[in-house]
């Protein structure tokens, strides 16, 4: 109901602007009429009666000259069926009653308490000599029923405009505010569509016909410009995409091998670890040799080398398996869906075999091996770093080995790797507390009597193994 | 005690005719007032531009007496009124407007050998006055003067008399 009365569209606004034009108009000339009428009806009665007692008065005069009571009488009883008079009395000229004759259910004690009476009182007179009054006294029912009858004819008069109006504000609103609402709906329409191709047709060659013009003017220029940034953000897009692109292939890839870096190698680890019922082989190959190759014939060769061993590598393995280069001369790859040593096996050894085809560098020939190390998810680790760190370990142990081969990680390694750090940190420990002891033993002659020289021993005093010596 | 009665009879003795006289004055007073406002309220035809004075005329000196007193100083169409008293004949009524023949002197009018009198309003008070030659006659009704009028025979005196006045008369045309 709120919203039925709320101002809330311009059709509305418009249908209240008429309306209480239309109101006021009606209110303020039936309130000027009203009043008008109301004066008009005081002065009709009182001209009447004067009238009435004008015409009256002539006869009467001769009546009371002639002193004929009776004929008073009948003058003036037709008076009396005037509604609205209540008695008519006719007095000589000293105001002595002749006659007074008063209205059905009236009395001179009615007269006497009612002060809202109008009193019309004419002099009977002849020959400009005055004989007596005739005085009429009515009440204001003439008015009442005239004022009564004015209400009825001015509330009919009222709701008839009201009516009126209503209809035609409303064909006014309808004839008027069509272009405007057909402006609006056009422009909502492009607000919610985003369809500036949409035009507002010109219904009138008025201002608002002016507005529909200026609006499609406008629609031009922002299609136009619409259209503009558009390919404006499209190269921008684009733009935009090529950089993420390179920006992903500088974060993601190795620039000189075009494989895959460390980073995209540990999240693409990560991410194989988070799949259930995952099982892959890692690889780690460390080039033997490469060194010696990149302080021989520089470091372009080298980069040119490790492209080449890129190459390599990625035609031992499936295309959907992964190949990375870890830095330096170390490469990674995830062979995915193998677990067992013999499948493995084959792989590393057709790695091997590859590496140690001749690689020609700007016509030098050169040849490197590679050092390779095993293992196996989930058997080896159940995470990146155990995975990395075994993989590792099992690259060092085929480095120590001699190189040129591969190796499996296995427990074994590890224990032997951690006595091994355990021994490099207790000997910094030790070197920190002077447990080192140096023995001199001599060295004899053949003749086992003359010592001409002596070779230094140095010997760990461990605190818990005793005094240790290799 | 006898002389006392005696007194006394003879003060109402003279007191009755004294007041008598007094009622018949005031009738001829309010008969000459309604023969002034007869006068007010007709028209004589032949109304004489040099005409100077209004005059009322009746054979009775008693009446004239009454009437010239009591209109002294009124006015019947701007003219003063004179009371006469004339003759009934038709030489001295020729000065009149208006003719009264009381009752006393209503066998001078029988007798008077007048033919029809123009322009003269006669009014008596006698029975069957009209008939006799009047145009208006008095009568008592009720303790009051009212009067008869013969419109036919006041415009054939050619005087017209007011509607006004006609309707508070009995009129007695045939």
């Amino acid at each position: 109901m709120k919203n039925i009365f709320s101002l809330d569209t311009i059709s509305k606004k418009l249908l209240f602007i008429l309306m209480s034009v239309a109101l006021v108009s009606t209110v303020t000339v039936t309130l000027v009429f009203s009043a008008y009428e109301l004066t008009s009806a005081k002065r009709e009665q009182v001209q009447s009666l004067q009238s009435l007692s004008d015409m009256l008065s002539p006869n009467i005069t001769a009546a009371v000259l002639f002193d004929d009571q009776e004929t008073i009488k009948e003058l003036i009883k037709p008076v009396l069926l005037r509604a609205d008079i209540l008695s008519v009395s006719v007095t000589n000229i000293e105001n002595q009653v002749l006659v007074q004759l008063f209205a059905k259910n009236v009395s001179q004690d009615n007269l006497n308490n009612n002060t809202d009476l109008n009193n019309i009182s004419t002099l009977l007179s002849l020959d400009n000599q005055g004989y007596g009054y005739l005085t009429i006294i009515a009440d204001n029912s003439y008015i009442e029923d005239r004022i009564a009858f004015y209400i009825k004819f001015l509330l009919f008069l009222l709701l008839s405009t009201f009516a009126v109006s209503l209809f035609l504000s409303l064909f006014l609103q309808r004839k008027f505010l069509s272009p405007i609402l057909y402006l609006a709906d056009t422009a909502d329409k492009i607000t919610t569509s985003h369809d500036y191709s949409l035009r507002a047709k010109q219904h009138s060659k008025d201002e608002i016909g002016q507005l529909a013009t200026c609006f499609n003017s406008m629609l031009d220029t922002i299609e136009q410009r619409e259209s503009v940034l558009e390919s404006q953000v499209k190269s921008r897009t684009e733009a935009l995409e090529n950089a993420n692109i390179q920006l992903h292939e500088f974060a993601y890839q190795d620039g000189l091998t075009d494989l895959p870096n460390r980073r995209y190698f540990y999240k693409k680890l990560q991410s194989m670890l988070d799949v259930d019922d995952m099982h892959f082989a890692l690889i780690f190959i460390d080039l033997d040799g490469f060194k010696e190759i990149n302080d021989t014939l520089g470091h372009d060769h080298g980069d040119l080398l490790l492209h080449q061993v890129a190459k390599r590598l990625r035609n031992c393995v499936r295309g959907n398996d992964t190949v990375a280069r870890l830095g330096g001369d170390e490469f990674t790859l995830i062979i995915e869906g193998i677990n067992d040593v013999e499948r493995a096996s084959e792989i590393a050894e057709k790695i091997k075999q590859s590496l140690m085809q001749c690689i020609s560098i700007n016509g030098a020939q050169v040849y490197v091996t590679g050092s390779i190390g095993l293992t196996f998810y989930p058997a080896d680790g159940r995470s990146v770093e155990d995975l990395v760190r075994h993989a590792d370990q099992a690259m060092y142990l085929s480095k120590s080995k001699g190189r040129n081969r591969y190796e499996f990680f296995s427990y074994i390694i590890e224990e032997q790797a951690i006595e091994k750090r355990k021994i490099i940190e207790e000997i910094r420990v030790a070197l920190r507390e002077d447990q080192f002891v140096l023995y001199y033993q001599p060295i004899f002659d053949l003749d086992g009597i003359n010592v001409s020289k002596a070779e230094a021993l140095i010997r760990w005093l461990h605190p818990q193994r005793g005094l240790i010596g290799y | 005690m006898i002389k006392k009665w005696l007194l006394g009879l003879l003060i109402s003795l003279w007191l009755i005719p004294s007041q008598s006289v007094q009622a018949i004055e005031t009738e001829n007073a309010l008969k000459a007032g309604f023969l002034f406002n007869f006068a007010r309220y007709s028209e004589w035809s032949r109304a004489q531009d040099t005409q100077t004075e209004f005059v009322l005329c009746s054979p009775d000196k008693h009446f004239i007496d009454v009437a010239s007193a009591v209109l002294a100083k009124r006015m019947v169409n701007h003219l003063p009124i004179h009371s006469i008293i004339v003759s009934l004949t038709e030489t001295d009524l020729s000065q009149c407007q208006v003719l009264f023949i009381t009752s006393d002197t209503l066998s001078l009018w029988q007798s008077a050998e007048l033919t029809q009198l123009n322009n003269i309003m006669v009014v008596g008070e006698t029975e069957d006055f009209i008939e006799q030659g009047g145009h208006i006659r008095f009568f008592l009704s009720s303790g009051k003067i009212r009067f008869e009028v013969s419109p036919t025979k006041l415009t054939q005196a050619n005087i017209n008399m007011s509607s006004k006045v006609l309707r508070l008369g009995r009129v007695v045309d045939n």
